[in-house]
């Protein structure tokens, strides 16, 4: 009965409520706990009944939840020598662990008894994971994919993963005390396919002209490719969302609530390359929605859409993290976006702790301004660490887009009036 | 006097190497390769393949526009080499650019590479971050066979066993002797200053490793030759990516600073591991690599780079450590929380300073050392 009648985002606020809660009573009944990196082949954990914390999802939850309590968990990691410069997730977690001081709001996680790292989102996750495995003396498994600088995942980096994946069963299977579940496995993947297969048809209902959707919506549902990619739970809750989409598309509604154009789409569509600035979330919203600008594309939520049907895809897959891939594949990702998702204009976030986020923007922006005549900007901000973003730049920056956005729609209305 | 010809060689070498690389090319006709800094790359392939390798580890230049590449604050080594390139400083000097990704700026560098200097291939070569399986290995060694493969496209000499056996040869020996070097620059440092150390090695990383063997092996024979020196001011082991800036160095001079040994990446940490000869020599890089220790670019989860220079210290008789940190280096920057806690209880003593490698001092590192030596009683 219960769930019939609510929304895709009443169920998705149930599952992550859950989520920390199930966590915590794990521990409390003596399960082990991991802390993981986002982007890994997390069914191998899923499938044997290991609980994950995701810190980079923690830290991001705890720096929009309180900002306060944020910089407190930064201050503490900077105080024990961790320079500012490093991926302010990171600073937030290992404040976090060596403060000991709960963030309450129902977020609090325990301890880590094992540590997950994969290299394919962030190299610098590695050394993160490595102090806190040093830190508590504590298993460390560590999913290592070479950078694909290539066009396609040769044949050797896909071998030299699948095969690490059997030694990481092996881990996997003393940590828990009990022979790895292959059936199990295998089943979970099927469930994790079938959920990125709805993520990314979510996506590209988003993308559809007109949205029918804020842009911004897409980060809550993604916690959910991080936290429970192989789960039914995930599976019913992206179901619901994506008929709400098609349920939108076909009423010609929408929910974004900034300024619209005649057809009734948002007046701008925008890409947002690099992480969200999720302590200031909401302020970032509420200024591209007063600007008529609709988050229609965004590279970063894109990353959690990986499908895979056999370990060779899988690997490859992992591999192929668009974060982990050279110049073309980063280019050919933002182009699929802003050729099919009509994007107006490209809004970066240098996230100034973010390396494999802004280390190809600066470039990659102008190459795809030139190519497809639509303008970029680009403004100073950050994933976690509330100190960075300046909302004066913010704004301004904004403002000298939607400029430019708002010359090219009249030229173009002009050039159709002559072809008329 | 040899000796003082011997220190100036290292020092012409270290301030122009551009001026050497060009006369090596001339003397032997062959091509030479840019090896990135910070990827251990695979100097003994390139040496096999017939070319020069060539550290390329940024400069003292302002990159200006290497910032329409990189953002601003990002680390100097990539932002300076990425400058250098730009501006034309290896046209005609290097003739390819090997190019690992030991951290995530490392693979934006080989991507910004092949748009800002198209003038220059880049031959990338991934090493696993993982090193204790043996696929590991073996997916190294097919990561070396395909970059192999395009350095013979280029010097059109191809690598063979005996020609790896020969570089290997080569290499180890020149490990051996800047090892012997170091060990026994530490009695002589009035001689072996912090800036004649640094142009002992930093001549290391342009110089046919061959001709550079037989310069070091004569000066380390000539301080063997002459009686230790008391040294009265502070003695170190320094650690850290590089320690490049003159004035940095002759501060640490004024100061009574000497290095006595030391844990940097682009000093002892290229020589302190030997390839094992054996049947593959694929195999053997391979080996090398996942032999490495205590180093903030590798992958390590027990963190020996700390207990290391400890250990490192007493037995250079070290009474401090020097660390020195490059901006937004990542490895490095998770490294220092460690290591500072091992030396605190260690009970060693430690300096940690900020020095760029694109910029040349900063006067607050100078006033900290001069503090450091004062806290030290000496």
């Amino acid at each position: 009965m219960g769930n019939e009648k609510k929304t895709s985002k009443q169920l998705l606020r149930e599952v992550q409520a859950n989520y920390y809660e199930d966590i915590r009573q794990a521990h409390d009944r003596g399960e082990k706990i991991g802390y993981a990196a986002a982007q890994l082949p997390k069914e191998m954990f899923e499938c044997m009944g290991l609980h994950l914390v995701y810190p980079e999802n923690h830290s991001a939850a705890v720096s929009a939840k309180d900002r306060e309590k944020a910089e407190f968990y930064l201050q503490t990691a900077e105080n024990s020598g961790y320079a500012a410069d490093l991926c302010s997730y990171s600073r937030i977690n290992l404040g976090y662990c060596l403060a000991d001081d709960p963030v309450g709001q129902g977020i609090d996680v325990p301890k880590p008894d094992f540590m997950v790292v994969g290299n394919n989102i962030c190299s610098m996750t590695m050394h993160w994971y490595e102090n806190l495995a040093w830190e508590y003396d504590i298993p460390y498994i560590i999913f290592d994919s070479p950078f694909v600088w290539e066009d396609h995942v040769p044949e050797h980096k896909q071998e030299y993963i699948a095969r690490q994946m059997q030694s990481i069963a092996d881990q996997i299977a003393e940590i828990a005390g009990r022979p790895f579940d292959y059936d199990a496995f295998r089943e979970t993947c099927a469930i994790s396919d079938r959920n990125a297969e709805l993520y990314h048809e979510a996506l590209e209902l988003i993308g559809h002209d007109p949205s029918p959707a804020n842009g911004h919506d897409q980060l809550n549902y993604m916690s959910l490719m991080v936290t429970m990619k192989g789960s039914p739970k995930t599976t019913e809750v992206l179901e619901l969302w994506v008929q709400e989409l098609k349920d939108l598309i076909a009423a010609h509604e929408t929910t974004f609530k900034g300024e619209k154009d005649e057809t009734g789409d948002a007046k701008y569509r925008v890409l947002f390359d690099g992480v969200a600035c999720w302590p200031q979330l909401k302020y970032c919203n509420e200024c591209m929605a007063g600007c008529g600008c609709n988050w229609v594309a965004a590279p970063y939520t894109n990353l959690f859409n990986q499908r895979y049907t056999d370990i060779r895809e899988q690997a490859a897959t992992y591999a192929f993290l668009v974060c982990n891939t050279g110049m073309d594949a980063w280019q050919a990702d933002r182009g699929y976006m802003i050729e099919n998702w009509h994007v107006d204009g490209i809004l970066g976030n240098i996230t100034r702790s973010c390396k494999p986020m802004i280390g190809k923007m600066p470039v990659s922006n102008r190459l795809l301004s030139d190519k497809y005549g639509i303008p970029s900007t680009t403004f100073d901000g950050d994933q976690s660490d509330p100190r960075i973003l300046s909302k004066a730049q913010f704004e301004t920056r904004l403002q000298g887009l939607v400029e430019i956005m708002e010359q090219n729609k009249q030229k173009k209305a002009k050039n159709e009036e002559k072809v008329d | 006097m040899r000796q003082e010809e011997l220190i100036a060689r290292f020092a012409e070498v270290a301030n122009d190497p551009k001026g050497y690389v060009l006369d090596w090319k001339k003397r032997t006709g062959r091509k030479a390769f840019g090896v990135m800094a910070c990827t251990f790359g695979p100097e003994e392939l390139i040496y096999a393949s017939g070319a020069l390798p060539v550290g390329t580890w940024g400069g003292n230049v302002a990159p200006n526009e290497a910032f329409q590449y990189f953002p601003t604050f990002y680390c100097s080594l990539l932002t300076g080499t990425l400058q250098l390139g730009m501006q034309g400083a290896y046209d005609g000097v290097i003739d390819a650019f090997v190019c690992g990704t030991g951290c995530d700026g490392l693979q934006d560098m080989m991507e910004d590479w092949k748009l800002a200097v198209p003038s220059i291939p880049v031959i990338p070569c991934v090493y696993p971050q993982r090193r204790d399986l043996e696929i590991c290995k073996q997916y190294m060694i097919d990561e070396l066979r395909i970059a192999g493969a395009k350095m013979t496209e280029i010097t059109g000499q191809k690598v063979t066993d005996l020609l790896l056996q020969k570089a290997m040869y080569v290499y180890n020996e020149h490990n051996a002797v800047m090892r012997e070097f170091s060990a026994v620059a530490g009695d002589h440092l009035d001689i072996v200053t912090p800036l004649v150390r640094r142009n002992v090695f930093k001549s290391a990383r342009f110089m046919d490793k061959a001709e550079h063997t037989e310069l070091v092996r004569e000066f380390t024979e000539l301080l063997k030759s002459l009686p230790a020196h008391e040294f009265d001011g502070v003695r170190v082991v320094t650690t850290g990516i590089i320690i490049d800036s003159e004035d940095m160095l002759k501060a640490m001079e004024t100061n009574r600073i000497g290095v006595v040994g030391d844990s940097v990446v682009a000093e002892t940490k290229l020589y302190d591991t030997d390839i094992v000869n054996g049947i593959d020599l694929y195999y053997q890089l391979a080996q090398q690599w996942c032999d490495r220790k205590g180093c903030s670019i590798l992958e390590d989860y027990r963190k020996q780079r700390g207990p290391m220079i400890v250990e490192q210290a007493k037995a250079c008789k070290a009474d401090a450590v020097l660390v020195n940190s490059l901006k937004f280096c990542e490895p490095e920057a998770y490294d220092y929380p460690i290591i500072r806690r091992v030396f605190a209880e260690a009970g060693l003593p430690e300096l940690h300073i900020d020095i760029e490698n694109t910029y040349s001092m900063n006067e607050q590192a100078a006033t900290r050392m001069q503090a450091f030596v004062e806290m030290l009683g000496k």
